[in-house]
């Protein structure tokens, strides 16, 4: 029982890092589940999916509900971009037995490169203080943003991800949207999209409770912390966390590809 | 007919998915620390057989598996059920251009979920 015990908690703790880091950032957490699971517990591809489609659901419901209340979610947003999101996310499930994974993710890993560098450049030149409250800007290039949410959307499908890293950048670079909006709005969105592949991974009997279940309720605790800890943490500081995580999966992304680490 | 503000709809949406996932979490939570009490040790990668039509009559009876299970689920169906409030508020705010949008978005996810159960 003692290691089990062992073994659960650590699942707790890892929820907790995940959950806190996807909650401040708008990315989920799920992504950094994935590889943890594999790679720490030796848990098959496929259940860590599941795990972590269910950890990116725990996340943003979590940190959303917290989000909508203090004005930083916008649900309008959100659900005109979710519209072409869970479009993609069915679309990317149905063409993931044609495409490559290894071909999608460097592609990815470029688009998080790129996308990466540019918040880091913005971040660095000076800057009027952003009004980080939903509704306290205009958005701009909807339909290009639409587009942007359909190709987040079929990545979240194909890889089993919330499409957090996506989103973030088109909201923020793209469309006009505060960071701290982009990513509260973001948090809400990317429950809805993985709740949509989440229900295949559950029936295919890919949502192993006995890993999901301390993972989840870690990711809870975590999420509930970063959503606190985000009020307080400066723009430019979250700006630099999120584009430090989307180097770091670049990286990751392109090592797999090249070593075959993608099960299909 | 029933007119709420945009306030009021927000606020449902925040308690759904609050109370969706502490209501999901506090199931898996007792599920995992029954499996402790009774000092069963599965593996991670186990799958608990709960029979379908045996759910509830275990549900009822505390079984740790079918608590997990049913805290698993709540938590799938939680974003689902924030859509549906965003349905419904957005049809009593009278807000109809957002109220078609986000029905297109819950006619999306159902579809996935009807492809995923058929």
């Amino acid at each position: 029982m003692a290691l089990a015990f062992v073994k659960a908690a650590g699942l707790v703790v890892l929820g907790m890092l995940a959950g806190g880091v996807g909650a401040l950032t708008g990315i989920g957490g799920g992504i950094i589940i994935t590889p943890a699971l594999t790679l720490l517990y030796n848990v098959p591809i496929h259940y860590a999916i599941g795990t972590s489609l269910c950890c990116v659901i725990a996340t943003s419901s979590g940190a959303a509900a917290n989000y909508i209340e203090q004005k930083l979610s916008d649900i309008r947003l959100a659900m005109t971009l979710e519209l072409t999101t869970t479009v993609g996310a069915v679309g990317g499930a149905v063409v993931a037995g044609v495409l490559s994974r290894e071909t999608l993710a460097v592609f990815f890993s470029v688009l998080l490169a790129y996308a990466g560098a540019t918040m880091v450049r913005r971040s660095l030149k000076a800057g009027p203080v952003e009004d980080d409250r939903a509704g306290s800007y205009k958005v701009r290039h909807l339909p290009l943003g639409l587009l942007g949410s359909g190709v987040a959307g079929t990545i979240s499908g194909l890889l089993g991800v919330g499409g957090g890293p996506v989103k973030v950048p088109i909201m923020y670079l793209v469309m006009g949207v505060p960071f701290k909006v982009a990513s509260a709005t973001s948090n809400f969105m990317i429950g809805v999209t993985a709740a949509a592949s989440a229900f295949i991974y559950y029936s295919r009997g890919e949502v192993r409770p006995f890993i999901t279940a301390p993972t989840a309720i870690g990711v809870v605790l975590g999420a509930g912390l970063g959503t606190r800890l985000m009020r307080r943490t400066p723009s430019r500081w979250l700006v630099a966390l999120f584009s430090g995580i989307m180097f770091y999966l670049a990286v990751v992304m392109i090592w797999k590809s090249l070593h075959g680490g993608f099960a299909r | 007919m029933l007119k709420v503000s945009e306030e009021q709809g927000q606020r449902a949406i925040a308690f759904i998915l609050r109370y969706g996932s502490k209501v999901s979490t506090v199931l898996m939570g007792v599920g995992v620390c029954l499996l402790a009490v009774k000092g069963l040790e599965p593996s991670l990668t186990a799958q608990p057989g709960v029979r379908p039509g045996r759910f509830l009559p275990e549900f009822l009876r505390f079984d740790a598996a079918a608590l997990t299970q049913a805290g698993i689920f709540l938590l799938l169906l939680t974003p689902v059920f924030a859509v549906v409030a965003a349905v419904v508020s957005f049809a009593l705010e009278r807000d109809y251009k957002y109220f078609l949008i986000s029905l297109g978005v819950l006619t999306v996810v159902l579809l996935s979920i009807g492809f995923a159960i058929g």
